[in-house]
C-alpha cells in the first residue's frame, strides 16, 4: 500500500518515523527547512543502523539497501510528486503546519495522502482547509518516541477521511509489525485522553509535593500496579511543563471539564521551574 | 482461640475466601455467637460508607480488625475505630499481585506477620504504606483511568480493542484498560469511584453510565 513516502520535518520525531518507515520498505524522503538538521538526522539514522547491523539485528544488505533507500531533498518540490503519503513532524503549531500543507497540496497527487503527526491538534482543524479530494485522504498518524521502537501508531480519522483508507492503512501498518489504533479525532485522540489519571490523580492522592509521599505512590504503582514507572518520575522524564500544557490542552479542549483539571501542584512545580530532570528538578531532584 | 474471615459476596475473592478455613459469608444480621471468640477479624466485606461503619460499629465491639477498605474511606475508619488494627485493599486484582497494607500502629511487628500469611494463602504479598487514604493509591488511580475509557468509548472514541491497545503499546500499561476493569470487576471500581463522589463532592469522580450500567450485569 506504502511504497513512496516523503516526511516533512527532521527532528526526533521526523527522523524516528523516516527510519522506520524505511524499515518497513518504503522508499523515504526527508525534508527539513534548515537543510543541516536533515543532514545530521540521517547521519544518526545511518549510525543507528550500523549498531544494529553490529549487534545482529539487521544483515548487512539490509542496511545497505536502508541507506539507499533514505534520501534527503533540498525543497519541498523535490519530494516525488506521486509519494503514497506524506507525513510532517514539524513544530506544533496549527498556522505553521495548515501553511505547510498548502504548499504540500500546491506539489502532491491527489492521490497522495497526507498525514500529520500531531499530538494535540485537531486533524479537522488541518482537513477542512482543503477540497473534498484531499479532505478524504487526510489523516492523522501518531507515532511515539522512539518511533522505530514504540509499537503504537495512532491512526486519527478526520470527519471527512474515507472509511476505507484507514482500515486499509490500520491493516498495512499491522502487516509491518506495529500496533495500530484507530480513533475518531478527540482531544488527546487516545492515549494522552486516557493517561491523564494516571498523572493527576495521584497528585490529588498526596494532596502536597512531600518527596516521601512522591517516592511512595511511584513505588506503589509500579509494585502493586504493574506499571513501567510511577507517574512522578515518568512527568519528571517527560518534562513537567511539557506534561502540564498537554493537560491543560485536554482540559480545555474538553470546555474544562473537572475531569481533566491539572492539579496545583503541577502548576507550582511549572511556576518555580521545577520542570523535571531536564532542569537537574522536579517531583525529585537530580 | 484463632483467626477468622468474613466475607461478602461481591468480592472479587469470594470463591476463595469461601474455601480457606474459619472463613464465614458476611450477612445482616450477623449471628456473632456462630463465630464465636476470635483473636483477629480479616474483614473482607465490600460494602459501601453507610453499611460498613454500620458493620465496623458492631464488628469492632467485638473483635479486633483488619479490614478490606478499598472502596472506603479508610484514613477515616482507622480514626473513628480503634479496634480496627489495619486497612488493605485486597478487592482490586493486582499485575503484581501484591496488595496495599496499612498498619494503624506500625510497630505492630506480629499483625504483620499475620497478614503476610493470611495473604500468601491467597497468593498475594503485601504492599505496607503510610496511609489508607481514601480508597488507597492503586485502585483510586486505575478506577479513574477505567472509567475514563468508559467515557471515551460512549464518545464514540475509538473501540475498546483499539483503545487497550493503545494503552498496552503507547505507554505500557501491564493490560489495556478494558481488559484490565475485566481483571478487577466492575463493582469495586464503580464502589470506590462513588465512595470518592459521595464523600468528596468533586465532579471528576462521576462513575460513566455505560461502566454502571456494566457492573448491574
Amino acid at each position: 500500500m506504502l511504497k513512496k513516502v516523503s516526511v516533512l520535518g527532521a527532528g526526533t520525531m521526523g527522523a524516528g518515523i523516516a527510519q522506520w518507515f524505511t524499515q518497513a520498505g518504503c522508499q523515504v524522503q526527508l525534508f527539513d527547512v534548515q537543510i543541516e538538521q536533515a543532514q545530521m538526522a540521517i547521519e544518526k539514522i545511518h549510525s543507528s543502523w550500523d549498531k544494529l547491523e553490529a549487534k545482529g539485528k539487521f544483515a548487512g544488505e539490509q542496511v545497505k539497501s536502508f541507506k539507499q533507500s533514505l534520501t534527503q531533498t533540498q525543497e519541498i518540490t523535490d519530494f516525488h510528486r506521486d509519494s503514497d503519503l506524506v507525513i510532517e513532524a514539524i513544530v506544533e503549531n496549527l498556522n505553521i503546519k495548515i501553511e505547510v500543507f498548502q504548499n504540500l497540496n500546491r506539489h502532491f497527487s491527489e492521490e497522495t495522502i497526507f498525514a500529520s503527526n500531531t499530538s494535540s491538534l485537531p486533524i479537522d482543524s488541518m482537513a477542512k482547509e482543503f477540497g473534498d479530494k484531499r479532505r478524504s485522504r487526510f489523516i492523522g498518524l501518531h507515532f511515539f518516541n522512539p518511533a522505530p521502537v514504540m509499537k503504537l501508531v495512532e491512526i486519527i480519522r478526520s470527519h471527512w477521511t474515507q472509511d476505507q483508507l484507514a482500515t486499509d492503512l490500520q491493516q498495512w501498518f499491522s502487516d509491518q509489525g506495529k500496533k495500530p489504533a484507530l480513533c475518531s479525532d478527540g482531544p488527546g485522540f487516545i492515549v494522552n485522553r486516557l493517561a491523564r489519571s494516571f498523572y493527576v490523580e495521584p497528585q490529588r492522592i498526596i494532596r502536597t509535593e512531600s518527596p516521601e509521599r512522591v517516592k511512595e505512590s511511584d513505588e506503589i504503582l509500579r509494585e502493586v500496579g504493574g506499571f513501567r514507572m510511577g507517574p512522578f518520575e515518568l512527568m519528571d522524564l517527560i518534562g513537567v511543563d511539557v506534561n502540564l500544557e498537554v493537560a491543560k490542552s485536554v482540559w480545555k479542549s474538553f470546555g474544562y471539564e473537572p475531569r481533566f483539571k491539572p492539579h496545583h501542584i503541577q502548576e507550582k512545580l511549572v511556576i518555580s521551574g521545577r520542570w523535571g530532570k531536564k532542569t537537574k528538578g522536579g517531583f525529585y531532584e537530580y | 482461640m484463632s483467626i477468622k474471615i468474613i466475607y461478602s459476596a461481591h468480592h472479587p475473592l469470594a470463591t476463595k475466601l469461601a474455601q480457606l478455613s474459619h472463613s464465614y459469608f458476611y450477612e445482616e444480621p450477623m449471628d456473632f455467637n456462630q463465630i464465636g471468640p476470635a483473636d483477629l477479624i480479616f474483614d473482607l466485606t465490600l460494602l459501601d460508607d453507610h453499611n460498613k461503619i454500620a458493620w465496623l460499629e458492631k464488628l469492632t465491639t467485638h473483635y479486633k480488625v483488619i479490614s478490606d477498605t478499598s472502596c472506603n474511606w479508610g484514613e477515616f475508619l482507622e480514626e473513628r475505630f480503634e479496634n480496627l488494627q489495619a486497612t488493605m485493599a485486597t478487592a482490586f486484582y493486582s499485575p503484581k499481585a501484591k496488595v496495599e497494607v496499612h498498619l494503624s500502629d506500625s510497630k505492630a511487628k506480629d499483625l504483620k506477620t499475620k497478614i503476610d500469611t493470611f495473604l500468601a494463602n491467597l497468593n498475594l504479598g503485601a504492599h505496607y504504606v503510610s496511609s489508607a487514604g481514601h480508597g488507597f493509591t492503586y485502585p483510586r488511580t486505575i478506577s479513574t483511568l477505567i472509567n475514563e475509557a468508559y467515557f471515551a468509548l460512549e464518545d464514540g472514541l475509538a473501540t475498546r480493542e483499539d483503545m487497550d491497545q493503545a494503552m498496552s503499546f503507547g505507554v505500557n500499561y501491564p493490560h489495556g484498560l478494558f481488559a484490565w476493569s475485566i481483571e478487577i470487576g466492575t463493582t469495586p471500581v464503580i464502589m470506590l469511584l462513588q465512595s470518592l463522589y459521595t464523600q468528596s463532592g468533586d465532579p471528576r469522580y462521576r462513575q460513566a453510565p455505560l461502566l454502571k450500567m456494566e457492573s448491574l450485569k
